[in-house]
């Protein structure tokens, strides 16, 4: 990697922040990661972020589409990834599919190593 | 005269005009012959009297386990709802396991083992394994029929805190923030864990359907509190700020059936049956509602058991 790429995850699940981000520190990144909709957005405004992963449903009241809103908002043509673990979100994936997140990613993962590759790739 | 007493209670019980037994009598002017008629009719009124004693006897047995079977029936639609949210509670645990056990297959693969990294994935694995086996472990108690589980001491913060497991995220996800006040100290009540937790699942999830029609932007707040009332009774208190409801439906919200909830969503079931375990616990539910604010549920129980046959 020339320049070092910027990562901002977000799951409400402390634990698949902390897997995901040692794993992208690995890969090189540099990591930003929040386990709320609301600080993470805080993050978009400060930061020129390459690429979001985020998770779609979360709690108080932000959710994973006004994640991606701010993300296109302040930092316009960053990647975003789009995770969930919801059986029933089949709406929610396509509204944020279609609002324009690149790619969605079910959990639980079918294999951590190709997953984080394959999100790498996006911003390769 | 003790006959006469009888068959004068008898009659009432069954609300023959006692008129049309007093015209007969009067008809008879031998007493003699009136007292052996009369004796006759009254036996044969005693007979009656009995088999509608015992026909009520088992109307009310049957009764009873009919509500029995709707209870049941209701668990089972409310866990069908909730299959979504369970399915996504255990999702995110297996998706650290997963994740973790990829951890360490990749470190043993490449070479790159690392005793304090797999000693970290390895303490995850065992945590969300253990996540995972206690929200299996309570939908086997909440689906399991409650013939097989036993009346016993039980501190009621468990089956609140219980409920919760499954209406968690159910809860966060609509924006629902709950506010727990449990007293930590409070003695054990006679009750069944099962039959409470139905009482709140219920209850609770009623509540987060409440909010369903709030589109006001109001700060969605759901307080749940236990205490203790007099040394002797166990007050528990579910508040929320959604829309409340009118008189009218307030006074039939105990009906069975009565629902006004979208058609395939509610059974019209759950308070209902909440009202029949209440009951069943010697309780008192009693419900404050104002159109537009909200709605309290308060129950009410009784710290000792006063009445052995509920625990047949």
């Amino acid at each position: 990697m020339d320049k070092q790429k910027k990562i901002l995850i977000i799951d409400d699940e402390e634990t698949i922040v902390d897997i995901l981000k040692r794993r992208f520190e690995r890969l090189g990144f540099m990591v930003y990661s929040e386990c709320d909709g609301a600080p993470a957005i805080e993050v978009l405004k400060k930061e020129m972020i390459d690429l979001v992963v985020c998770d779609v449903k979360m709690p108080n009241g932000i959710s994973g589409s006004d994640v991606l809103k701010a993300s296109q908002t302040y930092n316009p043509g960053t990647k975003f990834v789009a995770m969930s673990g919801h059986l029933n979100s089949h709406e929610s994936v396509e509204s944020i599919m279609k609002d324009g997140a690149s790619v969605f990613i079910k959990k639980p993962f079918p294999c951590l190593t190709e997953v984080t590759r394959k999100i790498a790739s996006l911003v390769a | 005269m003790l006959r006469n007493q009888t068959y004068l209670h008898n009659l009432k019980d069954l609300a023959y005009e006692p008129g049309e037994a007093k015209l007969q009598e009067s008809s008879h002017e031998n007493d003699l012959i009136f007292e052996k008629t009369s004796d006759d009719q009254i036996e044969q009124l005693i007979q009656q009297n009995h088999c509608l004693q015992q026909a009520l006897e088992e109307a009310d047995d049957k009764l009873k386990e009919t509500q029995a079977q709707l209870a049941q029936a209701g668990k089972l639609a409310t866990l069908g709802t909730l299959g979504a949210e369970v399915a996504h509670e255990l999702n995110n645990p297996l998706t650290v396991v997963s994740a973790e056990a990829d951890e360490i297959i990749e470190a043993l693969g490449n070479g790159n083992f690392d005793k304090e990294f797999a000693a970290i994935s390895a303490k995850n694995i065992k945590k969300y394994a253990e996540r995972m086996r206690v929200i299996i472990d309570h939908i086997g108690r909440y689906s399991r029929d409650d013939k097989n589980s036993a009346w016993e001491r039980v501190n009621i913060n468990r089956p609140i805190n219980d409920s919760l497991i499954l209406l968690k995220s159910q809860l966060a996800d609509s924006g629902i923030s709950i506010e727990l006040t449990l007293n930590e100290n409070l003695p054990a009540m006679w009750g069944h864990t099962n039959k409470l937790e139905s009482i709140f699942q219920n209850l609770l999830t009623n509540a987060a359907d409440a909010f369903g029609c709030i589109k006001d932007g109001r700060t969605k707040k759901l307080l749940i509190s236990s205490s203790l009332e007099n040394t002797n009774r166990i007050l528990v208190k579910i508040k929320d700020n959604a829309g409340g409801m009118s008189k009218e439906i307030k006074s039939n919200i105990f009906e069975s059936f009565f629902t006004t909830k979208a058609a395939g969503k509610g059974t019209g079931l759950g308070l209902a049956i909440v009202q029949n375990l209440v009951k069943e616990h010697r309780g008192i539910i009693h419900v404050d509602s104002q159109e537009g604010r909200g709605t309290e549920f308060t129950l009410n129980f009784p710290l000792e058991r006063r009445i052995t046959h509920i625990e047949k």
